[in-house]
């Protein structure tokens, strides 16, 4: 078994768009709240807790804000706690669904962590280098250039520099250098960028049986786990739209769905759960298999004496 | 192709008009997806004109000094030179350039930041700045230098503005005008970073940078 990283990055892609469709789908608190346990675990596994809290860190003021925006500004929810200055009264409801939806943004800023951490930016450019080609170039090209603009950069400020010695600028020489810098180096890059599209093109870059090499390939695997997931994102769907998980916030928290169909509400839960356990299954299995291939190892090593494997 | 690209625009802004006034719960994830969807057309639309490797180079350098500035300035909170790139770019090489610059400056700079659902969004803003700026100066509206400095402050505002609607509408409900005004309030400080950014920018560069990428384009011939 492969850890989520080593699929194929569209299976990898996949996975995250079923697992981000599954967090914003709804705002019953159970749904976020699993949606969210699972991020943190995963996020906690890929980085470690001390990220994690500081992820927590930065992103207060934006829950902060979001809670407020939806307390301080409307009077739905019939349980007031109490009144916020001239504001209309907060009430348990629009604070429930504040926190709620402020954990629902979470979340999906959670699995954009993971996103970044699993889909490096080869993996985007494989992405997009077969569907999208000349796009696919022009990013791979942006990318080696930043670089070496960067490079150039301190290099005209060097030169540009070197000819002042030590000549003190004033506020107005101090734009003309700045703007002389910035013309020098635009046109450093455009003539060496254009450059290096003549000598693609006498390469033969319009030929049109060109292969590029990738380090990717599409194997059953990975058609496997879309298959695996297209299946339970749908079975997901169909028990979610059933109108099981319909959670109303106002007037008061009610949970409407949980009494129409308990099947679709339990297969809605299960299907969501395994969507999410997924990454960290294959990890537990790894992890397990892992353990084992370490122990036939050490059984190995009993056998061995003075370098010769004996079997009594 | 332009047509598609226009109904696309219109497409995102009908979602979230439409999510918005029925109170739909997956906001969030229907306007997000709109986004993503937003931007396909135009992508496809330069894939089809089978630009030559001469031709990509406007945008993929524009494109790198612009993430670079971005990476530079990183530590200046909202103070990035992308827009004011961005809107040379639309002006120098037309508008779909200037789309192509700010997607891709968006979506590289973010390999750098982090991908996020901001994402989409960031392109999208970008790539619209660019748009508007191309067809605006075929219209030689961008003509005087005023009119460059008022491009790129309502730029950088709509920017922000455009970036702070999807947390507001996929994350607050209900909404009313007391709400949207507070939060676009809100956003006020790091749009004013933003604009003072764009005009510090553009104020050394626009004439130079203009009169330079025009000499290149006739002396290579680009498109």
């Amino acid at each position: 078994m492969q850890s989520l990283k080593d699929y194929h990055p569209i299976a990898s892609l996949f996975y995250f768009v079923c697992v981000l469709t599954c967090s914003m789908i709804t705002r019953n608190p159970i749904w976020v709240l699993l949606c969210l346990i699972f991020a943190m675990i995963y996020v906690i596994q890929l980085k470690g807790l001390k990220y994690f809290l500081l992820q927590v860190l930065y992103f207060l003021p934006m829950l902060i804000f979001i809670v407020f925006m939806n307390s301080y500004f409307n009077s739905l929810g019939l349980t007031v706690l109490f009144y916020l200055g001239k504001g209309s009264p907060v009430t348990v409801e629009n604070l429930t669904y504040g926190i709620i939806s402020g954990l629902a943004l979470f979340t999906i800023l959670l699995w954009f962590i993971c996103f970044n951490l699993l889909l490096s930016a080869d993996d985007i450019l494989a992405i997009m280098g077969k569907r999208l080609p000349t796009i696919g170039l022009s990013l791979a090209m942006i990318i080696k250039y930043i670089p070496d603009t960067i490079k150039q950069g301190r290099e005209v400020l060097l030169n540009q520099k070197a000819m002042l010695s030590e000549q003190q600028l004033t506020g107005k020489q101090k734009v003309k250098f700045a703007t002389r810098m910035l013309t020098v180096l635009l046109s450093w890059s455009m003539e060496n960028s254009l450059e290096t599209a003549d000598s693609m093109l006498a390469k033969g870059y319009p030929a049109k049986n060109r292969v590029n090499y990738s380090r990717e390939y599409f194997n059953s695997t990975d058609a496997g786990l879309i298959l695996t997931m297209v299946i339970l994102f749908l079975g997901h769907l169909i028990c979610a739209f059933s109108g099981s998980i319909k959670f109303a916030y106002y007037p008061f928290l009610n949970w409407t769905g949980l009494t129409t169909n308990r099947i679709l509400l339990i297969g809605s839960l299960l299907s969501l759960s395994l969507i999410l356990v997924f990454p960290l299954l294959l990890d537990i299995i790894n992890w397990f298999k892992w353990q084992r291939i370490l122990k036939q190892e050490q059984i190995m090593q009993q056998h061995i004496v003075d370098g010769i494997i004996v079997y009594e | 192709m332009r047509k598609w690209s226009w109904l696309a625009i219109i497409t995102l802004i009908s979602v979230m008009v439409i999510c918005t006034i029925l109170r739909i719960e997956q906001t969030a994830l229907f306007t997000f997806f709109a986004a993503v969807i937003a931007i396909i057309p135009f992508f496809i639309s330069y894939e089809q004109k089978k630009p030559k490797p001469r031709d990509l180079m406007p945008v993929v350098v524009l494109s790198a000094l612009a993430v670079a500035g971005r990476i530079l300035f990183a530590a200046l909170p909202n103070f990035k030179p992308v827009t004011a790139i961005v809107i040379i770019a639309g002006m120098a090489f037309g508008s779909e350039s200037g789309f192509m610059t700010g997607a891709l400056s968006g979506l590289v700079s973010n390999l750098f930041f982090g991908q996020g659902p901001w994402t989409p969004w960031q392109m999208l803003a970008w790539g619209l700045i660019g748009f508007i700026a191309g067809i605006l100066s075929e219209k030689n509206i961008l003509a005087k230098p005023w009119s460059i400095f008022l491009y790129g402050i309502l730029a950088s505002f709509g920017f922000g503005l455009f970036m702070d609607t999807w947390n507001i509408l996929g994350f607050v409900q209900p909404l009313n005008y007391k709400n949207i005004i507070s939060a676009y309030l809100l956003g006020i400080p790091f749009n004013i970073s933003h604009a003072v950014s764009t005009v510090i920018f553009l104020l050394p560069v626009y004439k130079t940078w203009l009169c330079q990428l025009k000499r290149i384009k006739l002396k290579f011939n680009l498109k």
